[in-house]
């Protein structure tokens, strides 16, 4: 060991730190990685003296610490009584001899946002002092040895601090407290970032600052890579197959009128077919269904949604024109042929009433006039089926001048729809289909995610071997190596910087945060049952 | 303080383990420590007010 003789350990120490000091003042001539290595140095020197003067203390006898009573409140009067004179001072700096205009400038300038800050952590001292002021006063000789302690801590601690917060360029007042509110709850919620964690411990090393850049690159090049793959998407035209694959008898209209129905289902079930994540039109169909369900459970109609929900999947127009017009009347047609016009015209309204679940008194009758067209059209249907009158209907076609191309489609159509009605929706079918081709893709990106991760997993390791940080194998905690790049591409020595900064505030800030919560419990269980802190 | 002694300093007090800084500490009086503790804060505060 080396022996220092305790006044010289004093006087040289204290030197070191005033050498330190100068040498960050005038730092022009040294390089980022002198100036991290210095700022790091004085870091130690004060964390170890901080951690003897509180073994120190922990070890004094009663007598000792009852000593300290007395000239430690006097010394934090004295204090308080400083700390009031240096915000008094600060503020006039701001408000002396300025017009309205050069107020307005100097708020705007950095030296300013310096002078809000220090008022700011003044402010915060002299609440914390006073509350000590008041503590010494009254506490325990062993209640006074924990805050003794705590205090020479907390000031060599502040001393470490400001080392760090004066080498960052500070930003305004209000964009500060801002910044520092978001620090403290990010930090509190979530901790330590870990993306910064890479860059923070290699930042004071050049070598290790030019070997990390491609790494980091490559990393991210491939964490893009899996993003996008995680963002599963089905084309529109790859919806438009399996929605037909649900709803076949569409298959026998032309394009554009399977276009315009997919276009009305798309409208209705609130999906942006072009944008939306497969995700996200997974669970907008299966909403979609869950409210046709919910309305036809509470509407006096049974039925009545899958009735203007269909009409909206139907051509109606050809249905009547060439379906139902060679077995009814004249009159009776035009009556149909009217009120399905009225359908496809209101079917946008009606659907809107129905997915409200309100509809107006006067609107009932006519809907109930419309639903037992519905219903007469049903049962026509079903008629149509169970009697079998397809080589009537054929006939009866060709009778009227339809060629047999036309009607060998039209019938299938007929019989398409007349099958939807007994058997069960076609919409959960589709759903269903849906679900399984996402499924297909999602497990085809996923392997490609998992070849991805390998190689991740192997950077990892690289990493920890090259420049000895370890990182945490966890499978989410692979997507978070480093931050995103700045300028959105690749990383440069800025992001490293950037990095470190912000690493060093969080630690600030979570240590911070744990002494609070430290002290706060000391004063519960002060509060509460006094025996609980004595040793 | 030339580069050289700062850097020899630096490394002095790096190299002492902490039982050499409790030895050391345990040889002053609260009093001495907290007057150490004083003056590296006045340091601080005079560096400062010139910085």
């Amino acid at each position: 060991m080396v022996k220092i003789p305790t006044i010289s350990f004093a006087k040289y120490f204290l030197a070191t730190i005033k050498e330190i000091n100068k040498k960050l003042a005038n730092s022009e001539g040294l390089t980022p990685k002198e100036i991290a290595e210095l700022r790091k140095n004085k870091k130690t020197l004060l964390n170890n003296i901080s951690l003897a003067a509180h073994t120190r203390v922990m070890q004094a006898t009663d007598q000792e610490i009852e000593a300290e009573r007395p000239k430690f409140i006097t010394e934090t009067k004295a204090e308080i009584a400083r700390i009031k004179q240096k915000i008094k001072e600060l503020e006039a700096q701001i408000n002396n001899g300025l017009s309205d205009n050069e107020i307005l400038d100097f708020v705007n300038e950095t030296e300013n946002s310096e002078l809000g800050k220090q008022i700011g952590l003044l402010e915060i001292k002299l609440a914390h002092k006073t509350m000590l002021l008041e503590l010494l006063n009254t506490v325990s000789t062993e209640k006074l040895r924990d805050i003794l302690a705590e205090e020479y801590q907390k000031r060599l601690y502040e001393l470490i601090e400001d080392t760090e917060i004066k080498t960052v360029v500070l930003p305004r007042k209000q964009d500060e407290i801002e910044h520092s509110k978001n620090l403290y709850e990010r930090v509190a919620v979530n901790g330590i970032d870990p993306g910064n964690i890479i860059f923070s411990a290699i930042s004071s090393d050049e070598e290790k600052r030019k070997e990390i850049l491609p790494i980091a690159n490559r990393y991210n090049q491939i964490r893009k890579e899996k993003e996008e793959l995680l963002k599963i998407k089905i084309s529109p035209s790859e919806i438009k197959e399996l929605f037909l694959n649900s709803f076949p008898f569409l298959k026998r209209l032309p394009d554009e009128k399977q276009d315009k129905i997919l276009k009305q289902f798309y409208l209705w079930a609130e999906i942006d077919v072009e944008n939306d994540l497969a995700s996200e039109i997974r669970i907008k169909i299966e909403n979609f269904i869950k409210k046709i369900e919910s309305i036809n459970k509470v509407h006096p109609y049974p039925g009545w949604s899958d009735c203007i929900f269909m009409n909206g999947m139907l051509s109606p127009n050809l249905f009547i024109e060439r379906g139902l017009k060679p077995f009814i009347a004249e009159e009776q047609f035009t009556d149909l042929k009217t009120s399905f016009k009225k359908i496809e015209e209101m079917k946008d309204s009606f659907f809107s009433f129905l997915m409200k679940g309100k509809i107006k008194r006067t609107e009932h009758r006519y809907l109930k006039h419309i639903y037992s067209i519905y219903q007469d059209i049903i049962e026509r249907q079903n008629r149509f089926r169970k009697e079998s009158m397809v080589e009537d209907f054929e006939t009866k076609l060709e009778g009227l001048g339809f060629n047999s191309g036309d009607y060998d489609d039209f019938i299938h159509y007929i019989d398409d729809i007349a099958a939807i009605d007994e058997k069960t929706h076609p919409l959960p079918d589709f759903y269903e289909n849906f679900c399984k081709a996402y499924n297909q893709k999602s497990s085809k990106a996923w392997e490609q995610i998992d070849q991805i991760d390998l190689e991740i997993d192997k950077i990892r390791t690289k990493i920890s071997e090259k420049f000895g940080v370890e990182i945490s194998d966890k499978g989410a905690d692979r997507d978070t190596f480093f931050p995103d790049p700045q300028n959105g591409e690749s990383f440069t020595n800025e992001d490293i910087d950037n990095s470190e900064k912000a690493h060093r505030e969080e630690l600030i800030a979570l240590d911070i945060i744990e002494k609070a919560k430290k002290q706060a419990l000391i004063e519960l269980s002060s509060e509460e049952t006094p025996a609980l802190i004595s040793k | 303080m030339s580069q050289e002694e700062l850097n020899k300093n630096i490394q002095l007090f790096m190299s002492l383990s902490e039982d050499d800084l409790k030895e050391t500490f345990a040889k002053m009086s609260l009093t001495e420590v907290n007057d150490f503790i004083s003056k590296i804060e006045n340091l601080e505060r005079k560096d400062e007010n010139n910085g």
